[in-house]
């Protein structure tokens, strides 16, 4: 067992993010409370972040790219405007929800939503439009069932 | 063909003799139904990496990881969900990248115990076809 002579490499079994630019389970979840605490864009009623950082991944060791906190709590608010934009027009609240369409649209054009959610395709810009322009909610229905 | 930049960052791995851990990639990518599949590729030249293993999944699922691939260095692999005349599918829906090395480290030509450290500067692309 060389257990001794490799003391410095089994600390970094403890640290895998060691030498990296890569973050902890421990780091994101901060990134996580702050971005939440901070949140840039209105919230729709009722809404309220997970109190913790909902990771996908519960293996201890796994690392984050930079701003991934940020970025869970981004898409936990896109799925709850999306929702909220949806139920809106589907109990003929059209207006309230073409408001909301709009400040979301917004968003998307701010550079903290674009580095994050790359939409080359610009779904969602699509399904906003038929929205706020002609009040079908047919777009994003799809998309949320799609996405669910 | 539309480009899903990963971005450039380095992927700087620490290599055991096991999966390293597995890393997430912050961005979310939003693809259209339609959009037939992605192609993931990566090369590098660290010698103690023998695959990368990448994966996509729903960003909005906190458990599900839908499909991922194992390329052997310098190659190339695929996504998919299902096959229609070969063809990897997708379906629409918004999908993070996540990824981890797989390495055998070999010091003075045995099995090396723990965790070994390189800087390893590989391509990591991915484009929908």
């Amino acid at each position: 067992m060389s257990g001794l002579t490799h003391g410095c490499i089994l600390s970094e079994r403890h640290n895998p993010v060691v030498g990296t630019n890569l973050q902890s389970v421990a780091a994101v979840e901060r990134e996580y409370l702050d971005a939440t605490a901070n949140f840039p864009f209105f919230l729709p009623p009722g809404f309220t972040f997970a109190p913790r950082a909902p990771l996908e991944d519960h293996e201890p060791n796994a690392i984050y790219e930079p701003r991934y906190g940020v970025s869970l709590a981004l898409s936990q608010w896109t799925t709850a405007v999306e929702q909220a934009i949806l139920t809106a027009g589907e109990s003929a609240r059209t207006e309230y929800a073409r408001d909301m369409a709009r400040q979301y649209l917004e968003a998307t054009r701010t550079r903290f939503f674009s580095e994050i959610v790359l939409d080359r395709d610009d779904i969602t810009g699509d399904f906003l439009r038929a929205v706020i322009e002609r009040g079908d909610f047919s777009e994003l229905r799809d998309w949320l069932s799609a996405s669910a | 063909m539309v480009s899903l930049d990963s971005g450039s960052l380095p992927l700087h791995v620490l290599v055991n003799d096991g999966p390293n851990p597995i890393r997430y990639y912050t961005t979310i990518h939003r693809i259209r139904q339609g959009s037939p599949s992605i192609k993931a590729w990566a090369t590098t030249n660290a010698q103690f990496i023998t695959h990368l293993r990448f994966g996509l999944c729903t960003s909005t699922s906190t458990t599900q990881i839908t499909n991922t691939v194992q390329i052997p260095k310098g190659n190339t692999g695929y996504f998919g969900f299902s096959h229609s005349n070969g063809t990897p599918y997708i379906p629409q829906g918004q999908y993070r990248l996540l990824g981890r090395a797989v390495g055998t480290v070999i010091v003075n030509g045995e099995g090396a115990y723990g965790y070994r450290e390189i800087s390893w500067k590989g391509d990591l692309k991915y484009t929908a076809y």
